[in-house]
């Protein structure tokens, strides 16, 4: 009996295949990345690739990076910024959603439109008036330039609004009729109940900010306010010695590690919330 | 414990008007039911009282006090919804204790009261589950628990047991009515049952376009409406209406009728109505000739009804033992004193018997 007797199961057999290819496609840079971080120099650049070091480096390429550059510094600032927009993003996108799907008031349809639109315009032509603007209020090299910018987030507020929309208004009449105020019924009925929503949006923003690199490259240039992001680039474009690929791919490594462990814990949460959002957008 | 008056009460969505110039005092301690088709306003008005929807003109008074411009959280009412609204991230002991938390009561004062509101809807056992883990009459006693808890002035319900099956309908009705015996405090109660609203109210306001077409005890209503809506609103099975005129000698004639009926009335009429009770089969000497349709057998009555050459049918209430038979030919006798006779403009007209 063979396994691909059936066209039903050849069928089956076929997007096993696909999907394995697939998956090699999208797993095969982390892999170089890991795989390189334990390699001599020598090793990395040289044409023929192998699968395993030859030459196993241990955690050497990882002291290098530290002692070439202030790992940790970068570590400490895109954690922070990261955190900061991860915070500030939930609690005004659920503030905005909420309003936009629960409270009438005159324009609210136009200021929703106008919200959306600005989804639509790329960072890249952004970047240059949002540096004149951190310029004038002198935050070029400061945390403030580096974070503020990330704090609101169009996509947040259309994707919690969307949520809300979800929240029978009984709830919040009930929670009116209990003697609650409008700040509390945010906070002890609408929040909890977004829960599964702003996990996955906190998710969907850790990823942008801590990837974020064109940003932080024009806002920052001290060294002690780079992030990993643009961090990296100070092995592989130095002024005065040869690339670090290793120590690059090392850092790479680091960097990775948190988003790694966070889609693992919350995989589930972030399908939901972007298909849920997709179909009842 | 507080009287409620609502003056000159008024609603419009857009240029939609729901409610028209609403006048009405309900009593400390009353059970006031409104009734009505859907979208007859009964809910808005609710939902007015309670402050969860912006008035367009009038006032609200409880207890003497303009609370017109007053949050919801402020007017000291509570108010059960049809789908229960329960907080669904909170245990039942949290959505019973939630109004106490917010008010500040105190944490031991909160949980014993809690506790004791729980007994007495039979929850105690199910403080801890959530709403999701619970049936819907036990969904409902949680959010009438949650209006018990904070000891209102009022109790506002809003068709609060039209999700449930018709057994624990019964049973939860029962369990209102023992409520409002145990706490006296004002009810207001929205329905468009009209069981729930005879057997549960001091007073019934029937409701229709955001007007009120009456106002009574559930007796009155249904023996003296005022007008042929009411008529037809209250009432199981229907009453039955048919086209009647004042005959040339004063006396009532009525579409199928053989002969005129010694009764007259004071003004013209456009129509004559008689309730299923007030009609009972005879062998002879009754005043329509009838043919047998359908016969619903309930046990202890049965519902018959039957083709008058009226055009409707007509139903009538017998003993359930009754030997009617779809088919057969029977006389009906009217109870002519309780014959009811409207206007052209669907007012009730009073009847007289001619001797």
């Amino acid at each position: 009996m063979s396994v691909f007797g059936s066209p039903l199961r050849r069928s089956a057999a076929l997007s096993v295949v696909m999907t394995a290819v697939v998956a090699i496609v999208f797993f095969f840079p982390i892999y170089f990345m890991l795989v390189s971080a334990f390699k001599s120099e020598p090793e990395i650049i040289s044409q023929r690739f192998s699968f395993l070091p030859l030459d196993f480096q241990g955690p050497g390429q990882f002291q290098r990076a530290a002692e070439i550059a202030p790992l940790g510094t970068y570590l400490f600032n895109s954690s922070l910024v990261a955190a900061i927009n991860v915070g500030v993003t939930l609690l005004f996108s659920a503030l905005a959603g909420y309003g936009f799907a629960k409270f009438t008031f005159p324009g609210r349809t136009a200021l929703f439109l106008f919200v959306i639109s600005t989804m639509m315009i790329p960072t890249q032509i952004l970047v240059v008036p949002l540096f004149v603007e951190i310029k004038l209020l002198g935050w070029v090299n400061s945390y403030q330039g580096l974070i503020v910018p990330g704090m609101m987030n169009a996509f947040g507020v259309f994707m919690m609004r969307q949520y809300v929309y979800d929240i029978p208004d009984e709830i919040i009449e009930a929670a009116r009729a209990d003697g609650a105020g409008e700040i509390r019924i945010f906070f002890f009925i609408v929040l909890p109940l977004l829960t599964p929503a702003l996990a996955s949006l906190a998710i969907i923003i850790f990823i942008w900010s801590w990837g974020n690199f064109l940003w932080p490259l024009v806002a920052v240039t001290r060294e002690e306010l780079a992030v990993l992001a643009t961090g990296i680039t100070s092995y592989t474009q130095p002024y005065q010695r040869q690339p670090m690929w290793g120590a690059a791919m090392a850092v790479a490594t680091i960097a990775t590690l948190p988003l790694l462990v966070l889609f693992v814990f919350f995989q589930r949460y972030l399908v939901k919330g972007l298909t849920a959002a997709a179909v009842k957008g | 414990m507080s009287e409620i008056v609502l003056r000159g009460l008024r609603k419009s969505f857009d240029s939609v008007e729901v409610i028209k110039e609403f006048d009405l005092t309900i009593a400390d301690g009353e059970r006031l039911v409104f009734v009505g088709p859907s979208g007859c306003g009964k809910s808005t008005l609710l939902r007015m009282i309670c402050g969860i929807d912006d008035i367009s003109f009038g006032r609200i008074y409880i207890d003497g006090v303009d609370v017109t411009a007053l949050p919801a959280a402020r007017r000291g009412l509570a108010m059960v919804f049809q789908n229960y609204a329960l907080y669904p991230h909170m245990t039942v002991r949290q959505n019973i204790g939630f109004s106490l938390r917010v008010a500040g009561v105190e944490r031991t004062v909160a949980s014993e009261r809690v506790v004791e509101v729980a007994q007495s809807l039979h929850l105690d056992h199910l403080l801890e589950r959530y709403p999701r883990e619970l049936s819907g009459g036990q969904r409902q006693r949680v959010a009438i628990g949650r209006a018990i808890v904070r000891q209102p002035k009022a109790f506002l319900f809003d068709e609060p047991l039209s999700n449930l099956d018709a057994a624990l309908r019964a049973e939860m009705r029962l369990e209102v009515a023992r409520l409002h015996s145990t706490y006296g405090a004002t009810m207001i109660y929205v329905t468009h049952d009209q069981t729930e609203a005879m057997t549960l109210a001091d007073r019934i306001v029937v409701l229709n376009q955001g007007r009120i077409e009456q106002i009574g005890t559930p007796s009155e209503l249904y023996e003296q409406p005022a007008n042929r809506f009411v008529a037809e609103f209250i009432g199981s099975p229907r009453i039955n209406i048919v086209a009647g005129r004042m005959g040339p000698e004063g006396m009532l004639l009525m579409s199928g009728a053989d002969r005129q009926l010694p009764v007259a009335a004071t003004r013209d009429v456009l129509a004559v109505g008689i309730r299923p009770e007030h009609i009972r089969p005879v062998e002879t000497g009754g005043h329509l000739n009838c043919t047998v349709r359908n016969v619903e057998f309930f046990g202890a009555e049965s519902f018959v009804y039957a083709d008058c050459n009226m055009g409707a049918d007509i139903v009538f209430r017998t003993d359930g033992r009754a030997p009617l038979r779809p088919g057969e030919n029977c006389q009906l006798l009217l109870t002519l004193e309780q014959m009811l006779a409207f206007d052209d403009g669907g007012k009730t007209v009073p009847l007289q018997a001619v001797v």
